[in-house]
């Protein structure tokens, strides 16, 4: 079997499991539309301000729920006695790492297909007319927050406070996706009339690229016994 | 109970002289320069003699213990 | 072994002299900037540690993919040495930026490019450290550490032209001033200074590290 089927056969099982019990996709939706209700009541009823900063604000929400389904990441192999679970997936260790980065993808684009029409709604910003723009930037903003999200979540996955080293070591890791997500999203939703957006759309893009690059390289290192 | 006192007194301090700088902004006040360069050496001096007292207590603490059986 | 080798302890006394001599020269004989006034002299503190810290952080990533090939555990130890002591040059980079930054810029902070990659470097490297602290078995705290070493100075680039970036897209970057040659030698000596203040530390941690290994192993076979 090659990593891709292998991959694949990993991302089928998982998004099988979640879409019979729906645990994580629930959770998940509920704690975006939280984070971006709570940010509203916190800025006040200023709708020119909401729109301004809605940018920042939905990719905040979309980091704290990513993070929220990464330290599940593994959850399933957990159960089975953690990293000793995953290393005892048969061939190339390359296969879980592709399979987990792209389960942990769909999730979150699903969540975001759900949280970009209800941010429209709560900042009271029409999205339609940038529809393709904004999902360009979420596709590519929401590899690279998996990508090191999936790589990461595997290095913690059996250490003690786990919660809490998660987010330590993957929010430096994640700046650039950050700052070009937020700077993409806010130049698009503002007309971007300079063609500034896509400056940022490429960092995106290399971003993804370098680190798709170095993660599925380094992954079976991190999986040594 | 020293150790969590010495923290205590450094972010007192801190917080003092936070609210020190915050009310005078003189681009011409030495003061803050010396000050400046004493929380350099501060900083490197506290590190030079953590670094020793942490190598003494190690020290003890391996001459204690046996040592490794060969073949390890 | 005694307390330290005759090597360690010359070391350590130039190091203490360079920084005597440095300081002095910083804060007495050079004279105050024209623009700045004295709150310049913080400069030849503050931009020598700035950059000992970043050689810090870039041995850390040499020792890290140098253990990553080799498995030496000797490469692993100057790694987190390194690391360590990049982190303390770090927070005093940090605290006299901001002493700096107050009655120059008016602000204690700025979203300068410089001033926020310093701070997610030192945060890269608190969680290099906190994992450390985590990790139980010594073979995996190494291989992990190393791997955080080298992703999270690989990022460091990319980080700092996505801020760069980020500035200035909306605003021009300042021209640099040309440097008067009083000030540029003052900042070569404090340079000289506090790079034998890093080399004087790296020996005795190195020695710590190699200390609390013997402990683990020690202590394993005692269990």
């Amino acid at each position: 079997m090659s990593v891709l089927h292998r991959a694949w056969a990993i991302v089928w099982k998982d998004l099988l499991i979640e879409a019979r019990t729906k645990q994580s996709f629930n959770a998940m939706v509920f704690f975006a539309a939280l984070v971006l209700f709570i940010f509203s009541f916190a800025l006040g009823p200023d709708t020119e301000l909401l729109q301004r900063v809605a940018g920042g604000l939905l990719w905040v929400g979309i980091a704290f729920t990513g993070l929220l389904s990464l330290s599940r990441t593994y959850q399933n192999e957990e159960t089975s006695g953690g990293l000793e679970g995953l290393r005892a997936y048969p061939g190339d260790p390359r296969a879980i790492y592709l399979g987990k980065l792209l389960g942990n993808i769909v999730m979150l684009l699903l969540v975001e297909a759900v949280l970009f029409p209800a941010a429209g709604i709560l900042f009271q910003a029409n999205l339609w007319p940038y529809a393709g723009g904004l999902a360009a930037v979420a596709v590519l903003g929401t590899i690279g927050f998996s990508l090191v999200g999936t790589f990461y979540s595997a290095l913690t996955v059996n250490l003690r406070a786990r919660e809490v080293m998660l987010p330590l070591l993957l929010f430096p890791a994640l700046v650039p996706v950050l700052l070009g997500a937020v700077n993409a999203t806010t130049l698009i939703l503002e007309g971007d009339l300079m063609g500034e957006a896509i400056v940022w759309l490429r960092v995106l893009g290399a971003f993804d690229i370098i680190f798709f690059v170095i993660c599925i390289w380094i992954f079976p290192i991190a999986l040594e016994e | 109970m020293r150790k969590w006192n010495v923290v205590g007194v450094v972010y007192v301090l801190a917080l003092i002289l936070l609210w020190f700088y915050t009310g005078r902004v003189e681009m011409d006040n030495r003061g803050f320069v010396v000050a400046g360069y004493g929380l350099t050496w501060a900083a490197l001096l506290w590190y030079a003699f953590r670094l020793e007292s942490r190598e003494r207590t190690t020290a003890r603490a391996v001459d204690s213990l046996e040592v490794a059986g060969t073949g390890d | 072994m005694g307390p330290g080798t005759a090597i360690e302890k010359s070391l350590g006394v130039a190091a203490l002299a360079a920084m005597l001599v440095g300081s002095y020269v910083g804060l007495v004989v050079v004279p105050a900037d024209a623009a700045q006034g004295n709150v310049q002299r913080l400069m030849y503190v503050h931009v020598p540690a700035a950059w000992l810290a970043f050689l810090a952080f870039f041995i850390v990533f040499v020792m890290s993919v140098l253990y990553l090939i080799q498995r030496d555990e000797r490469w692993d130890r100057v790694a987190a040495s390194s690391a360590e002591i990049g982190v303390v040059f770090t927070v005093v980079t940090l605290l006299l930026g901001m002493m700096w930054g107050k009655p120059t810029w008016g602000v204690f902070w700025t979203w300068d490019p410089r001033l926020t990659t310093t701070a997610i470097l030192l945060a890269i490297y608190v969680g290099y450290g906190a994992l450390r602290s985590f990790a139980d078995d010594a073979e995996q705290r190494a291989r992990w550490s190393a791997i955080v070493g080298v992703i999270g100075f690989a990022n460091v680039p990319i980080v700092y032209m996505s801020v760069t970036w980020w500035r200035t897209l909306h605003q021009p970057p300042s021209s640099p001033r040309s440097v008067a040659p009083d000030i540029l030698w003052t900042l070569m000596l404090n340079l000289g200074a506090f790079t034998l203040v890093y080399a004087y530390l790296m020996v005795r941690r190195i020695r710590l590290a190699r200390l609390e290994g013997e402990l683990e192993k020690r202590m394993a076979y005692n269990a």
